[in-house]
């Protein structure tokens, strides 16, 4: 484990996040409230944003002058910066969203809980380091649990919780018993090495003697379990459903997006990271978890009568689709795997937390809205809600423009361009993933019209009240606004996941040279800077 | 005594820490009592940790780098006491709803 | 200066957005009646930024271009292969001799094969064709705009009207500045939608809704020709930008060759009508040429209603009258010019595209004249002399020369004055008249209607092609332009005869950019012969239509309809001022514009001239602005004799027309051969007498034989005169020469069979297949939904067990491995 002054230096805004939750959870107990301790949680996502983006520049200078290692135990590049970001892009929207979340005097554990969650997935962004992921992803995990339980105090809320307790204990177990593997090969615990004296895990495979892969491959395989938990992907999706059916809809809308970006972010920093360019075992797990997991969600979806239990299929089902991206990544590296993935978890998870927000401006502690039937005649009584539940459903389901049809596009793109430049054997099974993919999208459509329809073509049945709170309505609209965003502008989008690919990045330096240059500018103000961006991050 | 040690080498750890484990899942599986159950997840971090510490151990592998293996199990159990105490919550909290602590009465949600 | 020309090039469009969205949300709860109000607003800001940036492109030298990138819509990396191996594009190009020298060639070859990736930037251009049309559009968008206010006044959907003009403004001024086909492509269909919007605005008159349908789907055909024209431009040329563009590195090789960072290695794209490739002329003439002329061509016939797609417009009618002003007379209908005007490269590439364009346009300007003649409806007479305009337009831009495509131009702007105002004083009749139309149902509005009557005459001035009116020197400029391109062509034919072999020289007497073979030359000079001949005769109609309209409307003893109410009177100030300042413009336009007469100058055509793709791409330039006095004189007493004719018709008492409607029915002329007619002539006394004689003679059989004989003879011979009957020159005018009628017969009730074939086809088969498909997937779910048990353990063994599998399926030998080392380990703790 390698730790010098610079590195404690990258996590000061880690810090800052926790270091105000814990004053959150203090002045709670001393002076109850929800205004004032959500006020100072939004302005301090906002100061950090802000302070962030100002001192982007300094950092750069500082790796140019090689001050800050680049890859100590926090990998300092592109996909990195940006995604802490949107991880606290992500903490506002949340905290805005459950601004009328539970008992009153409860409230501010819920929003300093958020807030430790958000550090957790700014560090695993970053994460370089066996140990530094660990925990980072126990961050998130805690404070899941500790707000499932806030959640309601009901049967059905506590059997979701002591499920999703137990079973996230075991992925986590699975997980460090595949790092404990790792480890063991590599003799280290940096993912990829920076220096000579440190042996990286990404080398391991390298220096190990021809068939003695066998404990590599159970560790890599371990952490892929542990992780696919996080993700929701078959056969680690079995909590999902009755999770979110059981907890509130804000939680559900948590665990919608919190755990799957972690896992993603993981994924890339750990999983794929390790893999040979010219492994020929890392893409057939892929592939299958791929195939089983979107097909899997997708026919469990049409069924549901729950709104909640609807959804997690849905969650589980792209969590599908994204694996797709990590096939093709993991078959050619040049191919833009990495990067479709991230572009369609940026959708995804707006468009979710859209969903679920929408939902929890229909619902509160007394009454949450959780049949399909509920939103009967939702498109009279609340056109605004309607309209945006409407549009995020639309994304999901990818009804071309919008955002979540140029992600799909993105990722089934890169599967078919694999098809056409590669050879026989592994071109065949990509078709069949991309077939796939495109089938599942048809069936998915079927049930998101469906609550589409009940909105809009049924006539009311009970009047739905909507005592969430202006926060849930400007969560929604929010996220609505940044789907809308991302569906008339997606080139900048693609720019931007192609630059945050680290893989890609590996594979055709000078590509993502050009198109990085464009994508600092919202850093950089001043040209020189984009060539001290290039040798930094590599 | 040194020969004892000498024939001792890492997978002979390894063999443990695998046996902690497997013996984890059957405690998980078998158990209905949510403590039984923790207890069987506990045992799994473990099997983990006797692997870190294995690995990590200068006497069992001279090239072993640093205290990292040591390093790692210490984060990991104070991870574990403080799940625990969130498990307590938890259970505390089902065990109100459900006047038991069997984890097979969590069974409504389903379907 | 830069950042603020940007923000006006947005603004002109961003700002009838932002009406039409305010519209759209406030307009039924709030605004309501005030509806007007952001829209006129936001027209009045469109206008001045349309100015100013049209006075801005004055300022500038010739050959002027500005083109601003704002996003990036959409991409697709490496889309355009090029072509392969060593071949590249150019030298399939006819490279005009003298036009391009090697280095040039060289250059754009060295840049065409490389892979391109399928770019659709959100870019706006101004140059001057760019900076005339939005001036136009936004000028007359404002006049009709409140015009509207009066005309729509009390209206049910009167919010929904304001935002579908909004939304149209926004549509056309962004088709006439995007500076890529994809756009253009885009706003076409969008200017196309708010087209059938408002044809079909009062939805529930069946006669509306049906003409909004049959404006959308006749258009189909066209977009479809137009959208395979962009397909080819791309596989072509490889691009379908208008303007070069810096490409982004994508090669590795040339990536890493190039410095790091660096934006001076990129290369250009040449786009399709860039500087690059206007100054080289690398245009693919021939079959491909033409093709992509014929396709483009195709589109603009379905926008701009050219024959044979021009049947939707009359239709269009059924719309509110300010509508017709605006899209279907002034400004949508003239998109089909704008980019015909606009793609003048691809068309000089191919000379027989152009004949075709301009053969296109006389034709369909000589029909729909014909069919104005004897049309009864106000806005259909106006709408077939739209349709006849817009040939002549075509006509101008066929010649292929720069004094022609300005003239077609000049034409488009005068007509869109004089047409709007025409339109919007039908209007002001339809609106005294109570909503009757029918010029047989009232007459003599001359006292009733003061301020329409006399803007409507000077409308119909304008349109006749009456000096000093603007019609007369845009419509002169046309036929000047057709004039002199025949004298060219000839002269150029004199030439080559008494020259040996083909002169080296090409800046004499060069016809166009491209070398005509000596056959085509013959052709064309044959063919705009025959249309300047058209042309002519299409302007006497012309003038004989609009004032037959003129005097059945405002002339002869009054008569009101009783849907007028006995409240038959002058329209309010709102819609007689639009009225009065259109009617200053179509007056004096042509004077202003086209000085030419007195001081040998044409400020219209010198700006126009600017256009980059007009500079480079047509090479004859001489001649530009004269003023042809012969032409201009015959024009004249065409368009007079046209009054003339229409005065001594339709003045004073209409029997001469009633007498001049019964020869051209051809009454009386079917009873002419019928049998009756025989027979009675056999009863004539020597015919009768001749026939006892034979009867006397035994010889009856024979002569009857012989009657019988000639009566048959007659029965053949009367077929056409029967078929006469029915195809009269007035009925084939009147009936409008019965192309509806056959459209009906050979297409739609064709594909109307076809489509009952596929849905029985559909129901029995593919239904049956799809069903047991799509049940597929749900079955499959209520199986695996099982396996949701909601039992926590089931659920951490089912996750253990998964990744086994999974470990078995990454590592095959793992099974055998494990249990070799088990069994190892086993035999070592035996041994100790």
């Amino acid at each position: 484990m390698f730790v010098d002054l610079s590195t404690i230096g990258l996590v000061w805004p880690e810090f800052i996040l926790i270091l105000i939750a814990a004053w959150i959870y203090v002045g709670g107990t001393l002076a109850p409230g929800r205004t004032t301790w959500n006020v100072l949680a939004w302005s301090t996502y906002l100061v950090v944003f802000l302070v962030m983006l100002k001192n982007e520049r300094a950092l750069w200078h500082d790796v140019a002058a090689g001050l800050v290692a680049i890859n100590g135990p926090l990998i300092v590049d592109y996909l990195g910066q940006v995604s802490r970001y949107g991880c606290l892009l992500l903490g506002l929207l949340i905290t805005m969203i459950a601004s009328r979340a539970g008992a009153e005097r409860l409230a501010t554990e819920v929003s300093g809980t958020i807030m430790m969650l958000v550090a957790g997935l700014m560090l695993v962004c970053r994460a370089n380091e066996l140990v530094f992921l660990f925990v980072a992803l126990e961050l998130i995990s805690v404070p899941t649990y500790v707000l499932l339980f806030l959640g309601r105090a009901d049967r059905a809320s506590g059997e979701a919780t002591v499920k999703y307790f137990f079973l996230s204990l075991i992925a986590s177990a699975m997980l460090l018993y595949g790092m404990s593997t790792l480890y063991g090969v590599a003799d280290g615990t940096t993912v990829i090495s920076g220096t000579a004296e440190v042996p990286g895990i990404r080398g391991a495979l390298d220096r190990l003697p021809a068939g003695h892969t066998s404990l590599f491959l159970i560790g890599w395989v371990m952490v892929v379990c542990g992780l696919g938990f996080k993700i929701a992907a078959v056969p680690f999706h079995f909590y999902a459903p009755d999770v979110y059916e059981g907890t509130t809809n804000i939680n559900a809308g948590l665990l919608a997006v919190a755990p799957k970006v972690a896992g993603i972010l993981a994924l890339i920093r750990l999983v794929l990271a390790v893999v040979p360019a010219d492994a020929a075992w890392g893409w057939p797990l892929m592939w299958v978890l791929a195939m089983l997991t979107m097909t899997w969600g997708n026919v469990c979806a049409l069924w549901q009568q729950n709104l909640r239990r609807l959804m997690a299929f849905s969650s589980v089902a792209h969590a599908g689709y994204m694996l797709i991206g990590f096939t093709v990544a993991l078959v050619a590296p040049a191919a833009g795997g990495v990067g479709a993935t991230l572009l369609y978890l940026t959708v995804y998870a707006l468009a979710g937390l859209g969903v679920f927000a929408a939902l929890a401006y229909l619902s509160d502690e007394r009454h949450e809205v959780d049949g399909v039937a509920e939103l009967a005649g939702l498109a009279r009584s609340h056109p605004w809600v309607a309209g945006a539940l409407a549009f995020c459903l639309f994304s999901l389901a990818g009804i071309p423009p919008l955002a979540g049809f140029w992600g799909k596009l993105a990722l089934f793109t890169g599967a078919v361009r694999v098809v056409l430049a590669g050879d026989g054997g592994v071109s065949s099974w990509l078709l069949v993933l991309a077939v796939t993919g495109v089938l599942n999208a048809v069936i998915a459509a079927a049930y998101y019209l469906r609550v589409i329809g009940v909105m809009y073509f049924t006539a009311p049945v009970t009047r739905v009240a909507a005592p969430g709170g202006m926060g849930a309505m400007l969560g929604t609209l929010a996220c609505t606004l940044l789907v809308l965003v991302l569906s008339v502008w997606p080139g900048l989008a693609f720019r931007m996941a192609d630059a945050a690919d680290p893989l890609l990045r590996q594979a055709r330096p000078a590509v993502v040279a050009a198109w990085r240059m464009e994508a600092s500018a919202a850093f950089a103000h001043d040209g020189d800077l984009a060539g001290r961006w290039q040798k930094g991050g590599d | 005594m040194c020969g004892l040690l000498a024939q001792i080498t890492v997978s002979h750890y390894l063999v443990v820490g695998a046996v902690l484990f497997v013996t984890g899942v059957l405690c998980m599986a078998t158990k209905r009592n949510a403590l039984g159950v923790l207890m069987g997840i506990e045992l799994l971090l473990n099997g983990a940790n006797v692997n870190f510490v294995a690995f990590g151990s200068k006497l069992l592998r001279a090239d072993a780098l640093g205290l990292d293996g040591q390093l790692i199990p210490l984060f990991v159990i104070v991870l574990a006491a403080a799940e625990a105490a969130v498990a307590l919550a938890i259970a505390l909290n089902f065990y109100n709803n459900h006047t038991t602590v069997d984890v097979d009465k969590a069974e409504e949600l389903k379907g | 200066m830069d950042e603020i020309l940007n923000i006006l090039m947005i603004l002109v469009p961003a700002l009838p957005l932002a009406a039409a969205v305010l519209v759209a949300a406030l307009g039924p709860r709030m605004l309501r009646a005030r509806s007007h109000w952001p829209v006129v607003a936001a027209l009045i800001g469109s206008c001045l930024a349309s100015l100013v940036l049209l006075w801005h492109v004055w300022r500038q030298p010739s050959g002027y271009e500005r083109v601003a990138t704002y996003w990036t819509w959409a991409l697709v990396p490496d889309a355009y292969a090029g072509e392969s191996g060593t071949q590249s594009v150019d030298s399939r190009i006819d490279v005009p001799p003298g036009t391009a020298t090697p280095a040039d060639s060289a250059r754009l070859a060295g840049s065409s094969p490389r892979a391109r990736d399928f770019a659709v930037d959100i870019t706006l251009r101004l140059d001057a064709l760019t900076g005339i049309m939005l001036a136009m559009v936004t000028f007359v968008s404002l006049l009709v705009a409140i015009y509207s206010i009066g005309y729509m006044h009390g209206d049910r959907g009167y919010w929904r009207f304001f935002t579908y003009i909004a939304l149209f403004v926004f549509s056309m001024t962004m088709l006439v500045s995007v500076s890529n086909f994809v756009l253009l492509f885009v706003f076409w269909e969008a200017v196309g939608v708010c087209s059938y919007l408002l044809i079909g605005f009062w939805y529930e008159k069946p006669a509306a809704a049906a003409a909004g349908m049959k404006a959308f789907l006749v258009n189909r055909v066209g977009d479809f020709g137009f959208m395979l024209g962009v397909f080819l431009i791309w596989t072509t040329y490889g691009t379908l930008n208008y303007h070069d563009t810096p490409a982004p590195v994508r090669d590795t090789v040339a990536a890493s060759a190039a410095p790091v960072g660096g934006g001076e290695a990129a290369e250009i794209v040449p786009g399709v009508l860039g500087s690059q490739r206007i100054a080289t002329g690398a245009y693919v003439g021939g079959g491909t040429g033409l093709a992509i002329c014929l396709l483009l061509l195709l589109g603009a016939c379905g926008k701009s209603a050219q024959f044979p797609l021009h049947v939707w417009l009359p239709d269009a009618m059924e719309g509110p009258t300010p509508v017709s002003a605006l899209i279907h007379a002034a400004t949508m209908v003239t998109a089909g010019v704008y980019m015909v005007a606009r793609c003048t490269p691809l068309f000089t590439a191919s000379p027989d595209g152009q004949l075709v364009v301009a053969a296109i346009g006389t034709f369909t300007a000589l029909l729909a004249a014909l069919i104005a003649l004897t049309q009864f409806d106000l806005k259909r007479v106006l709408a077939y002399s739209t349709i006849s305009q817009l040939g002549y337009m075509f006509l101008g831009l066929g010649t292929g020369t720069l004094a022609g495509i300005s003239a077609g131009m000049f034409h488009l702007v005068t007509h869109a004055f004089f047409k709007a105002l025409l339109f919007l004083g039908a209007g002001s009749v339809m609106h005294a008249m109570g909503n009757v139309i029918d010029m047989r149902q009232f007459g003599g509005l001359r006292r009733v209607m003061p301020r329409t009557f006399w803007t409507f005459l000077i409308g119909c001035l304008a349109l006749s092609g009456i000096a000093p009116l603007s019609g007369f020197w845009s419509k002169d400029a046309i036929l000047a332009s057709v004039h002199a391109r025949v004298e060219v062509l000839e002269h150029e034919l004199v030439r080559r005869q008494g020259a040996a072999e083909p002169d080296a020289d090409p800046a004499h007497g060069s016809a166009g950019a491209v070398e005509l073979s000596a056959d085509q030359l013959g052709r064309g000079a044959w063919a705009y012969r025959l249309m300047y001949i058209t042309a002519l005769i299409t302007a006497f109609l012309t003038s004989v239509y609009t004032f037959r309209m003129l005097y059945l409307t405002f002339f002869g003893a009054q008569r009101i309809p009783a849907e007028a109410g006995g409240r038959a009177h002058e329209s309010p100030g709102l819609m007689v001022w639009p009225l009065l300042i259109l009617a200053g413009c179509a007056a004096v336009a042509g004077m202003v514009l086209d000085q030419s007469y007195w001081n040998g100058t044409h400020p219209f055509a010198a700006l126009l001239a600017g256009t980059p793709s007009l500079t480079g791409a047509v090479a004859s330039t001489e001649a530009l602005g004269a003023f042809h006095i012969d032409i201009a004189a015959v024009s004249l007493l065409v368009a007079v004799a046209g009054v003339a004719c229409a005065s001594w018709l339709y003045l004073g008492d209409r029997r001469t027309v009633h007498r001049l409607r019964a020869v051209m029915d051809l009454e009386g002329w079917a009873p002419a051969g019928g049998r009756a007619n025989l027979l009675r002539l056999a009863q004539r006394p020597g015919v009768r007498g001749w026939n006892q004689w034979m009867e006397r003679m035994r010889l009856g059989w024979l002569m009857h034989l012989l009657v019988e004989l000639v009566l048959l003879l007659a029965l053949i011979l009367s077929v056409p005169l029967l078929l006469c009957r029915f195809m009269s020159p007035y009925r084939l005018s009147y009936g409008k020469f019965f192309l509806d009628e056959l459209y009906w017969g050979l297409v739609v009730q064709p594909l109307r069979g076809i489509a009952w074939l596929c849905s029985v086809l559909d129901d029995f088969f593919v239904d049956g297949i799809v069903n047991a498909l799509g049940r597929l997937p749900a079955h499959l779910g209520t199986i695996l939904r099982s396996t949701q048990t909601g039992l926590v353990q089931f659920y951490a063994l089912a996750m253990i067990l998964g990744g086994l599998m999974l470990l078995v399926l990454v590592d095959q030998q793992l099974v055998s491995r494990v249990g070799a080392w088990l069994a190892a380990i086993m035999a070592g703790c035996g041994a100790w």
